[in-house]
Formats: C-alpha cells, sequence, structure tokens
C-alpha cells in the first residue's frame, strides 16, 4: 500500500492532479447538501454538461479551457436560476434544455474542427489528464476561494436551505444566496470536469451528500461528513484508478456507490439494534473502506506485468521521477499521462534527458516529402482516431525496421518549421530489444 | 399602534387579490385573520412581511418595528420532512436577521436561542433531528425560531395545519400564554375559526375584501361572523 502511494506520487503531474481533486472533491461535497436538499441535486449535471460544451469550443479555438468554461458555466448557472425562478419553464425541464443544447453545440463545434478525439472523450469520461501549471494554480485558488465562501455563508446557506419563506421574511435576500450557490457550484463543477468526466462531475456533488445523510442527523455533522467521506473517496478513486488502470471518474463514483450502500446498511441495522454509538459506525465504514482499497498492493501491480514493476517485486521503492537526475524515465504505467505532462509542460522537460520503450515507426509527409521518425506506444484513441502516444526522435545512427520493440534514451528540444514548434528526441541511444512491453497502454 | 393598513389593496399581475383593508394592531393585541382559501389571507401576510407592496393605500409600522423584527411562522414545505438538522440548528437559525451581514452567531444570539428552546419546553429534544420530532414538536421548534427573531410581533401562517386536536390546542393554549405572559403581539392566519373566536381579542375576516375587523365579541354579534362561525363549527364536527 505505501509503496504503491510512493510509487503514485513519484509522478509530478500526478500530485498536482490529486491535490486539485481533492479541493474540487471537498467543494463539491459542502455545495453537495444544499443542493441535494434544495432539490437542485440535477443542476450539477446540467452545468457539467455546459462545461462540455464551452471546453469543447475553447479546444476548438486554441484557448485555454478553464479561462472560457468558467464564466460560462457561471452564466449557465445564472441563467438556470432565473428560470427556474421566473416559473415559465420548471427547473428540471430548464436544465434539460441548457444541458442537452450545450451538448449539442459542443459536438457539432468539434466536428467541424478537430474531430472526436482524446482530449474530447477526456472531457466526457474524465482522465488523470496532466494539467499545466497554470491551470492547477487557477484551481488551487479557486476552490480555496469556493472553501472561504461556503465557511462565511454557511449559517445563511443553512437558512436559505431549510426555509426560504422564513429566510425571506426576516430579511435575508434569497436570491442573492441562491446565485451564490450556483456560482460556487459552476466554479467546482468546471474545476473537477476534466478529471471527473462531464457525464460523472455531478457524482462528487450528490454522493457524499446522500451517504453522509443516511447516518448523520445535524446540519453540521453532515456537512463534516460528506467532506470527509468525499475526500476519502476520491482518493481511493483515484488509488483504484492508478493500481488497475481504470478511469479515475469511474472508479471514484464507483467507490461512492460502495460508501453509500455501507451507510444504508450500517443505518439499517442500527435501526435494528440501536446500541452502536453514533460515531462510530461511520468511522468503522470508512475503516473498512480504507482497509478495502489498501488489499491490491505491489503483488496485485505485478500480475500488470510492467517493466517497472520488477523493482517492486524486490520490496524497492521505485526512484521518485525528480528531473534533475541524469535519465528520466517514462515507465510503462501512466505512459500516456506522462507523454500527455511533456507536451502540455515542456519547459519542465526540455534539454532533459529521457528514456523510454516503444514501437518504431516513420511517417513520410506529402507536403515536403521528408520521413519523420517516431517511438510510440498505441494510446487510449478515441473513436479510431488519436491512438499513438510518443515522440518523434532524430538519430544519426542506423534506423530499425517498423514496428521493432526499441529502447530509446535522447534530449528533448524543440525545433521549429513551416512556422510551427514541434518536440522531439535528440537520441543518444537506440536499442532493438527481443522483450517486448505492452504496445497498447491506457493511462 | 404596531401596524396601521390603510385602504390597501393588493395585487398579483394587476388582478386584485385583497382590498380596502383598514385595520390597526396595538401591541399586546391578538389578532386572528380568517377566510376562506383564495380570501387574499397569504397576500396580506406577505404585505406584512414586506414582501409585497400595496397596490393602493398603505400598510405602516409604529413602535419602531422594523420588518426584519417580525418572527413569522411559515406553513411547512415538503423538503423540511426529511432535513437533517438538530431541533437546536434551526431555532439559532431565527438569530439569522439580526447578524445582518456577520457570518457567524454571537454568544448573545446562542443565549437567546437556549432561552426559547426553555419558553417552549424544547429542553430534551435540543438534539434531536428536526426530521424524526413529531408535527407538533416540529412546530414548536419553528415557533421558537420565531421568537428568536422578534420581540414585538409574531405573525403565525396556519400554525395547526396538519396537527391532531390533542396537539393543536396544546399549541393554542402555548402560543396563547406567550401572548399573556411577554405582551407580545400575534397576528395569525387560520382556517379554524372556532378556537380563532375562542383565544384571539380581535377578527379580521377577508373574502378578497375586508368583511369585518373589530373585538372577537363584536364580530360574534355580525351576520357573517354567526354564519362562519355556524359553518366553521358544522364542518369541524
Amino acid at each position: 500500500m505505501i509503496n504503491t502511494l510512493l510509487e503514485m506520487f513519484s509522478y509530478a503531474f500526478l500530485v498536482r492532479a490529486v491535490i486539485v481533486g481533492l479541493l474540487v472533491a471537498l467543494c463539491a461535497a459542502l455545495l453537495g447538501v444544499s443542493l441535494v436538499l434544495k432539490r437542485y441535486s440535477m443542476i450539477g449535471d446540467g452545468l457539467s454538461h455546459v462545461g462540455f460544451g464551452s471546453l469543447a469550443i475553447a479546444t476548438a479555438m486554441n484557448l485555454a479551457p478553464l479561462t472560457i468554461s468558467i464564466p460560462v458555466c457561471v452564466l449557465a448557472a445564472f441563467l438556470l436560476l432565473r428560470i427556474s425562478e421566473s416559473g415559465r419553464i420548471k427547473g428540471d425541464a430548464a436544465i434539460a434544455l441548457i444541458s442537452t443544447g450545450a451538448i449539442a453545440i459542443g459536438v457539432v463545434v468539434i466536428s467541424l474542427t478537430t474531430g472526436l478525439n482524446t482530449d474530447v472523450c477526456n472531457y466526457l469520461f474524465g482522465s488523470i489528464l496532466a494539467m499545466n501549471k497554470g491551470d492547477v494554480k487557477l484551481s488551487i485558488a479557486l476552490a480555496a476561494a469556493v472553501l472561504v465562501l461556503f465557511a462565511f455563508f454557511y449559517n445563511k446557506i443553512f437558512a436559505v436551505t431549510f426555509d426560504e419563506n422564513f429566510a425571506k421574511a426576516t430579511g435575508v435576500k434569497i436570491g442573492a444566496y441562491n446565485m451564490i450557490i450556483a456560482f460556487l457550484t459552476a466554479i467546482t463543477i468546471v474545476l473537477g470536469m476534466r478529471m471527473m468526466g462531464a457525464l460523472l462531475i455531478s457524482s462528487l456533488i450528490i454522493f457524499p451528500a446522500l451517504t453522509s445523510m443516511r447516518l448523520c442527523k445535524w446540519w453540521k455533522s453532515v456537512t463534516v461528513c460528506s467532506a470527509a467521506v468525499s475526500v476519502l473517496c476520491f482518493f481511493a478513486g483515484v488509488v483504484i484508478s492508478y493500481v488497475y488502470a481504470t478511469p479515475t471518474g469511474a472508479s471514484v463514483v464507483i467507490i461512492n456507490i460502495i460508501a453509500f450502500l455501507l451507510f444504508w446498511a450500517v443505518n439499517e441495522v442500527k435501526g435494528r439494534i440501536k446500541k452502536m454509538k453514533k460515531l462510530i459506525a461511520p468511522l468503522a465504514c470508512l475503516a473498512l473502506l480504507l482497509s478495502a482499497c489498501a488489499k491490491p498492493s505491489a503483488g496485485e501491480a505485478a500480475r500488470n506485468g510492467n517493466g517497472s514493476i520488477a523493482v517492486n517485486i524486490q520490496g524497492e521503492i521505485p526512484k521518485p521521477a525528480d528531473l534533475s537526475d541524469e535519465v528520466f524515465e517514462i515507465r510503462e504505467k501512466m505512459f500516456v499521462a506522462q507523454m500527455n505532462d511533456i507536451y502540455i509542460n515542456p519547459a519542465d522537460y526540455l534539454g532533459k534527458t529521457i528514456k523510454y520503450e516503444g514501437l518504431f515507426k516513420n511517417y513520410t509527409w506529402e507536403r515536403n516529402g521528408e520521413t519523420y521518425y517516431y517511438v510510440i506506444r498505441y494510446g487510449p484513441g478515441c473513436c479510431g482516431t488519436d491512438g499513438d502516444c510518443g515522440l518523434e526522435i532524430v538519430w544519426d545512427g542506423e534506423y530499425p525496421a517498423v514496428d521493432d520493440w526499441v529502447e530509446c534514451v535522447g534530449v528533448l528540444e524543440e525545433y521549429e518549421e513551416l512556422g510551427a514548434t514541434y518536440l522531439r528526441l535528440g537520441l543518444t541511444s537506440l536499442t532493438v530489444l527481443d522483450v517486448r512491453g505492452a504496445e497498447y497502454v491506457e493511462q | 399602534m404596531l401596524i396601521t393598513c390603510q385602504d390597501a389593496s393588493f395585487a398579483y399581475e394587476g388582478s386584485i387579490a385583497v382590498c380596502g383593508l383598514s385595520f390597526t394592531v396595538n401591541s399586546g393585541d391578538y389578532l386572528c385573520v380568517v377566510g376562506e382559501n383564495g380570501s387574499g389571507k397569504s397576500t396580506l401576510i406577505k404585505g406584512l412581511l414586506r414582501l409585497k407592496t400595496p397596490q393602493s393605500g398603505s400598510v405602516l409600522t409604529g413602535d419602531g418595528l422594523l420588518a426584519s423584527e417580525i418572527g413569522y411562522l411559515p406553513q411547512q414545505t415538503a423538503a423540511q420532512k426529511d432535513f437533517p438538522a438538530s431541533a437546536y440548528e434551526v431555532v439559532l437559525s431565527g438569530r439569522l436577521a439580526s447578524r445582518g451581514i456577520l457570518p457567524f452567531y454571537s454568544r448573545r444570539d446562542k443565549a437567546i436561542a437556549d432561552e426559547n428552546i426553555k419558553r417552549l419546553g424544547l429542553d430534551s429534544l435540543r438534539n434531536r433531528c428536526y426530521r424524526e420530532l413529531s408535527g407538533g414538536q416540529q412546530q414548536r421548534v419553528l415557533l421558537a425560531r420565531a421568537l428568536c427573531a422578534t420581540k414585538k410581533l409574531l405573525l403565525l401562517d396556519e400554525p395547526v395545519a396538519g396537527l391532531d386536536p390533542r396537539v393543536t390546542q396544546e399549541l393554542y393554549r402555548l402560543i396563547e400564554r406567550i401572548n399573556r405572559d411577554t405582551g407580545l403581539t400575534v397576528i395569525m392566519v387560520s382556517h379554524d375559526i372556532q378556537s380563532a373566536v375562542k383565544y384571539a381579542s380581535h377578527i379580521l375576516h377577508l373574502r378578497t375584501k375586508q368583511e369585518f375587523y373589530g373585538k372577537t365579541a363584536d364580530y360574534l354579534q355580525t351576520e357573517a361572523g354567526k354564519s362562519f362561525v355556524g359553518e366553521g363549527g358544522a364542518t369541524n364536527d
């Protein structure tokens, strides 16, 4: 278990993703309590679809995704509330209207520009995508702002959630607080969307609140408990996703389902034998949950068959992917995510020596008649496109045959051609290996 | 004079909901607003809470009463039935209006909440979950919350709806005691005309306009009063 965690956190981009994810899970759980009780559960779903549409547009326009999606989603949140309040279209219908509309616009924009590719798939189902550092900083700042605002308005959110009529009568501006809740929700959704996926992000809002309501009876305890449940489930989900190479968003939701069932079962049992103390039950659940997650450790990972695992079996902790190391090795595990990170944050890697294994490929571009060489693995392409994952290489020696399994070592460099900047690896060694690794990689 | 209505009328999108309202409520009064469904009772409540401005005429408040100082007991909503909150949390939220923009409750707010919990005999229910309380207990919690919000005026909207007869009578006696002991003014909207004439000092009878306003004893002498009390009695039996 400890080894798995240490191995996980040797990937700098994974650490960043988990930090952002935990903050988002926390924000979503806190807001979720109010949203679920106000019968606004579906608002998260609607906003995430709007988020998908705006991400698609941002991708098509080559803009930073967050800077487009956040204002669009906030706007959509205001619009949703306005429509439901005016009463001409009922709340659930308004959400369905806006969310399907946004998806349609997104899909059309995508098909007219980039076509359905891995990025789009990732927006739908989520992945531990490499985020660039600007996004990470923005996400952390926004998530912190959501937490501070929630704490500041904690009592007012309770009053507005419990009894709008009373709050209104005592002079609380209901509309303003509904807006604040919607605003915070919109930001949370956009931040969590790329990791959890547009289709799954609303689970972070709904599950923890409902889970904690099985056992907790007070507003305060429900709030604290759902925050704890959400953070723990998210973490467990990410670990499972890492170990079994399952999609992150779906894994987190599965863990949330398990937590919900556990809380529900404990409540049922408690109802029959009223002996268990209030606090012991949820704690026991969480302990159970954690120990269940702890099981798939080194031995399990070894069965996946993987170059880096050999180190694991000997009980050694793999060396952290520290960039000051002389050679930075990209392992089979997290191959796609690591490659992504190189393309998203090239400044971190330029000039470093990188080593990895893959299939040797070449490609002749008709436009200039030149041949380019690559070492790649087949990634999780979507809809038959965008499946290759790796780097372009240049090598002074003789190139091997196409589809040979090679190990390449080289320095990452940037070059310009026909007005665009590309990344490639200037090789210092290229070895054909007899033992082939996994040609298809998922993460 | 706590509240004065001068020929006030209220409208929804142009059509008059209730008109010709002229009455005064003095400190310590117990006014019961009666009338059938659609007679304008809910509209009047919104007007008194300043959530609706009169179409014509005026609603004046005196004795330094602010709209945010009215202790309001609204009808329960469906969402509240499965709401996870302790009785104490609900009662304390009555202090919200006095906080203004400040985020957290002061020690004084908590003391006032505790005082009202004690006053309504809710000590043993303080930490219980609101959704697990009986209907009568829930109404007492909401009454305690209303008391936290006011020192002057309680506005109760159908407080006994859905309660069984015994609990209904208990709640009426409790409200009467609060009115008598603390001199708090009570305005109650009710279908229950029998209890209205039994407990209230004044009656306001609405039928989209003001049918009667005056002392309870006088109301019983009027034709409207006689027939309405008779009808009410008949349907209640």
